[in-house]
């Protein structure tokens, strides 16, 4: 036996566990949504696609679409901003870099379901203290998670606390890892700090950006804990999203085939993103070892 | 002399701009904690207090009586999570590494299974549990919790280990130790730190998961997550005790991340930012 041939029983065991967990699952979904599967009862016909055309035809699926949509829309446009302006501010800052650094990454390793209670604590109606510096200026109190305008915006806006910063690290080692000479020529070449930035650190940065962007969108498709805990999609379903869709139909309502079926619809833009995700990490890869 | 005093003042501006935003990053924190020291009765005050005189450890007894069996779930599941993660990862991991197994494709896989999503999951899981009678109990939170520590573990130690220059491992050869012991001397000691960190992340992972849990548990087996958001008593929540329970269920993370620091960015970013 050959040394690679012996080898493949350091990955065997691994590819086995992840088939078993992955896999296994994966293709009993499917089954399990080609079914009219209510876990109450016995019985659990085969229906075909029945599922699936409940789905795309069902209001709540599309409502939960366009929130989902409109939350991704809203997270990429403010992280990404946000995120870059900090990440400038941090590299011109190279002192206190190690230190602001570290404390506004602590929010997004904290789960959350504990973010999401702090947010019911900070925009409490009566005694929270943002309505209360609302008060301060002179402004009436907001109603926030419990208010059908508000709802939407206050579960983005405790998103946006929680995931900019990581935009903002990532960003961080972009910025550093870029070569110094191009900045230096453009200088020599008196080229404005506008033209520096769109001409030359937005360009280099492009592989970054596209995994800072691919990483948020396919966490935000997935919000599911957050949302939960402040406003388990109401009111109403002005804070519905896909996966708490899918919760819902299947745990409260025990309908798991349709849970199935708004699941796998959810599959698709996240196959699609995890497919671009692994080109660009296996080009990042290559142009790591022709170095 | 002029644009040095614009540099000057530049920066200052900008100082002054990051700290407002520590401050709004910790102001939430700030309140958590202030809220699980806060007696009953000044909960509700409106106009809110800032600070309090009074401050009670009650709320933290009441988390450790109420919420202890929660915890030790918590441990013991992300313990498991972790060490079985960082086993295969790390053989797997070698196997990858040094022998290319499975050319590109087969680690790549094993990447995209990090966004496996738990929404999939979670009704073939919790049918699959239900049939082999594993719903609220500890084993059927760590099956499930594989998925999000596995293929983080084997992609994060692959990286550390394509680190440990081959031409050591082959001057340990040359000098006569076998495989093993090529292992065992040189590359283990080499990318310890690597597994020290890849553990953390992984038990971090097990630790904030909720939705699993959530639909996995009933009381037994219930973790610290699952327990946060559903402690209400029949008036509503109880403000001090989530809190402190809370801030328990977070110490940890918030130790952790700070021990990890240097490598946040690494591991958030799967391995592709050093």
């Amino acid at each position: 036996m050959t040394l690679k041939s012996r080898a493949r029983f350091l990955v065997l065991p691994t590819v086995l566990v992840l088939a078993l967990i992955v896999i296994f699952p994966m293709i009993f979904s499917i089954t399990v949504s080609l079914r009219d599967y209510d876990i109450r009862r016995p019985e659990h016909p085969f229906t075909g696609l029945k599922n699936f055309g409940d789905v795309l035809t069902d209001g709540e699926f599309y409502n939960a679409a366009v929130i989902t949509g409109t939350m991704m829309a809203a997270e990429l446009i403010f992280e990404f901003l946000i995120g870059m302006g900090l990440a400038l501010a941090l590299v011109n800052l190279p002192g206190a870099r190690k230190i602001f650094q570290p404390i506004l990454l602590v929010p997004m390793m904290v789960m959350p379901v504990v973010i999401g209670y702090m947010g019911r604590l900070v925009f409490e109606v009566r005694s929270g203290p943002i309505n209360y510096f609302l008060n301060l200026l002179g402004l009436d109190s907001l109603s926030w998670h419990a208010s059908p305008q508000l709802a939407l915006i206050t579960i983005l806006i405790l998103r946006i606390w929680q995931w900019t910063p990581f935009v903002m690290a990532v960003m961080v080692a972009g910025l550093l890892s870029l070569p110094i000479e191009p900045f230096d020529s453009a200088q020599v070449d008196g080229a404005t700090t506008w033209q520096i930035f769109t001409r030359i650190t937005l360009p280099m940065l492009r592989p970054i950006i596209m995994l800072i962007v691919i990483m948020r969108a396919l966490e935000i498709l997935q919000t599911f804990d957050l949302i939960y805990v402040v406003t388990l999609g109401g009111p109403g379903s002005r804070t519905m999203t896909l996966s708490l869709l899918t919760y819902l139909i299947g745990f409260r309502y025990w309908n798991v085939g349709k849970a199935s079926a708004v699941a796998w619809l959810l599959m698709i833009p996240l196959s699609i993103l995890v497919t671009v995700f692994v080109r660009v990490m296996e080009r990042g890869e290559r142009v790591g070892k022709s170095n | 002399m002029e644009s040095r005093t614009r540099a000057v003042i530049k920066k200052s501006l900008l100082a002054v701009a990051m700290i407002l935003v520590v401050v709004v990053t910790l102001f939430p924190f700030y309140w958590l904690l202030l809220t699980s020291v806060q007696p009953k009765e000044d909960l509700m005050n409106s106009p809110p207090k800032f600070a309090t005189e009074h401050p009670t450890i009650e709320p933290y007894k009441y988390a450790f009586r109420e919420a202890l069996k929660e915890f030790m779930n918590s441990l013991a599941i992300a313990f498991f999570a972790t060490v079985v993660a960082v086993l295969f990862g790390a053989t797997s991991a070698y196997g990858f590494a040094r022998y290319r197994i499975g050319g590109n494709s087969l680690p790549f896989w094993i990447l995209s299974l990090k966004f496996f999503p738990p929404v999939v999951a979670i009704v073939p899981f919790f049918l699959m549990m239900k049939t082999l009678r594993l719903i609220d109990t500890r084993l059927g939170v760590i099956i499930p919790h594989l998925i999000l520590t596995v293929p983080f573990a084997v992609w994060m130690i692959k990286g550390f280990i394509q680190e440990v220059p081959r031409e050591l491992e082959e001057a340990a050869m040359i000098d006569g130790c076998s495989q093993l012991d090529v292992i065992r001397i040189v590359t283990l000691p080499l990318i310890a730190p690597g597994l020290v960190v890849t553990a953390l992340f992984c038990f971090i992972w097990s630790w904030n998961d909720f939705m699993f849990a959530l639909i996995l548990t009933r009381n037994q087996a219930m973790t610290i997550p699952v327990a946060i958001a559903g402690m209400r008593d029949p008036h509503g929540l109880m403000w001090n005790e989530v809190s402190a329970t809370a801030a328990l269920g977070t110490l940890p993370i918030v130790a952790l991340a700070i021990l990890l620091q240097k490598y946040l960015v690494r591991g958030l970013s799967l391995g592709s930012l050093k």
